[in-house]
């Protein structure tokens, strides 16, 4: 498993800021810098780390991060909280996807 | 989130309508410049109804000016918008804070004195315990501060002595004293009041002696309880005079019994039983000392345990538990119940005592009940035990006979 995450990141300075995390256990979304998604249920969406909001709508969001862009499609979406480093999204969820 | 929604509340915030063709590129330059806001709805296309901070609303003019959108403020909230508004009706504020000052102020004085006596007065009225009461100070419009309860209910319990007991406490602005009377004695000490000496209990007379009255029975008698001792009734004795004259004035004085308050010491034997029992061997569950609390709530039908074990840790046990409800409002009771349950280790044990050991035990348990009923100043003249189930293998019986002497000497006043 380990192994083909090290494989995905591409080789260089994230293998070794991967290696470090993982090493000393530190959480790896601060060290490498991605986007951390926590849901609750379908009702509501956390991001951390995020790079600034795309698109946003009633039916559709779409959120930039490091990973790429973040695409998330429901209903009734509602911006409960937005900071610089995170985004807290009300809603339905229906599909969440990324788009390079 | 509640901590930042009151922040936000206090240091007021408004409710804006944004429109333009770039909002996602509005929302951006916001976050860039630190610019608080939160509820982001959307309301149609290129509208965005959002909350924010009254610090964060000139910096977003900026930003809508820069991303060609239009800002209209649609409703303000918070502390320093009710503080305008507060501001422009000046005595609408001034009334609301002089009615919470009056409530304090009044509610620091004591408006009510209730007298609740725990039974029916006998000997004082409340009327005169009032009157006490109001004397020492307790009285409608006088200031919470200067009731000092315990010295009041002292002084109140020396000024009435026929009070045994006195409790005062503040409920808000009423007073309520609880008040008990001393039981009296019925007043067999009044000399006047003609009155019998009578047995109290069934015995055998020792000794009679009579200070007043007339004896009625004699040493070696035996007597039944309720049965006169000594009479208060004295009947005229046989005149002896010779003297026909003074036979004659006698007889009309002496002929009506005289009354008195009888009095003396009746010393007699009386006879207490009991009876009682132990195991030869016995066996049963006694707590070892260790225990464990458990605290948990109930709410409604749920338990939720805050501290402790959810089952007892313990193979053998016995379970105490202490429920605490939440005063009552009317007849409205929360569904919340703080129960207390403590899980005490039990053990069983068997110990065999032998028939001589059952024995001494069962003849210790009889002779503490005995002593229970005996009047202080009995003296034990015999003591007699007897084993009543010979048969049994696994109790022990015994029945103990206690010959005490003692007073049975009674005063009972005469029915007129």
């Amino acid at each position: 498993m380990a192994n083909r995450i090290k494989q995905r990141l591409n080789a260089g300075k994230n293998k070794l800021k991967y290696n470090f995390a993982h090493m000393l256990e530190l959480p790896k979304e601060v060290i490498l810098d991605l986007p951390k998604i926590t849901l609750v249920g379908t009702l509501q969406l956390q991001l951390e780390n995020h790079r600034g909001i795309i698109e946003f709508s009633e039916e559709q969001v779409r959120i930039n991060t490091k990973e790429g862009v973040l695409v998330i499609t429901g209903e009734q979406f509602f911006l409960r909280n937005i900071t610089e480093q995170e985004i807290v999204l009300d809603g339905k969820i229906k599909a969440l996807s990324y788009q390079k | 989130m509640l901590i930042r929604k009151l922040w936000a509340y206090f240091w007021g915030y408004v409710v804006i309508l944004v429109e333009g063709r770039w909002l996602e590129r509005f929302l951006n330059l916001a976050l860039t410049r630190n610019i608080l806001f939160w509820d982001v709805a959307y309301k149609g296309k290129n509208r965005l109804l959002m909350k924010v901070t009254v610090n964060g609303f000139i910096p977003l003019r900026h930003v809508a000016r820069k991303t060609g959108s239009r800002m209209r403020i649609q409703s303000k909230h918070g502390l320093p918008f009710l503080w305008m508004k507060v501001k422009k009706r000046k005595m609408l504020a001034a009334g609301l804070i002089f009615f919470v000052v009056a409530i304090y102020f009044f509610s620091s004085f004591v408006w009510f004195v209730e007298l609740v006596p725990k039974e029916e007065l006998k000997y004082l009225t409340e009327e005169r315990i009032m009157e006490e009461i109001c004397a020492l100070g307790l009285r409608p419009g006088v200031p919470r501060w200067n009731v000092d309860l315990r010295t009041m209910e002292k002084e109140l319990a020396v000024r009435l002595p026929e009070l045994s007991w006195v409790g005062i406490t503040l409920q808000g602005t009423k007073a309520q004293v609880e008040v008990v009377e001393k039981t009296l004695p019925p007043d067999d000490k009044d000399e006047k009041t003609p009155a019998h000496v009578v047995a109290a209990k069934d015995g055998i007379i020792d000794e009679i002696l009579v200070i007043a009255g007339e004896g009625r029975v004699e040493e070696g008698d035996a007597v039944t309880a309720g049965q006169v001792l000594i009479s208060g009734i004295i009947y005229p004795r046989q005149a002896e005079d010779t003297d026909q004259d003074r036979q004659q004035e006698q007889e009309t004085r002496l002929q009506q019994p005289r009354y008195v308050h009888a009095e003396g010491v009746v010393k007699a034997r009386v006879w207490y039983q009991a009876v009682g029992e132990a195991d030869i061997v016995e066996r049963g569950r006694r707590r070892t000392g260790a225990r464990v609390h458990r605290i948990s709530i109930k709410l409604g039908n749920k338990e939720i345990i805050i501290r402790g074990p959810k089952n007892s840790p313990y193979e053998y046990y016995e379970v105490v538990r202490q429920v605490k409800n939440l005063p009552q409002w009317r007849n409205f009771r929360l569904p919340v119940e703080v129960i207390t349950s403590t899980y005490h280790e039990v053990e069983k044990y068997r110990v065999n005592r032998g028939v001589k050991g059952a024995e001494q035990l069962a003849v210790r348990r009889a002779s503490e009940k005995i002593k229970k009923q005996l009047p202080a100043e009995a003296k034990v003249l015999s003591k007699r035990v007897e084993r009543l189930d010979e048969g049994s293998k696994r109790t022990v019986k015994m029945r103990v006979i206690y010959e005490i002497q003692e007073d049975i000497g009674k005063t009972m006043l005469l029915q007129e």
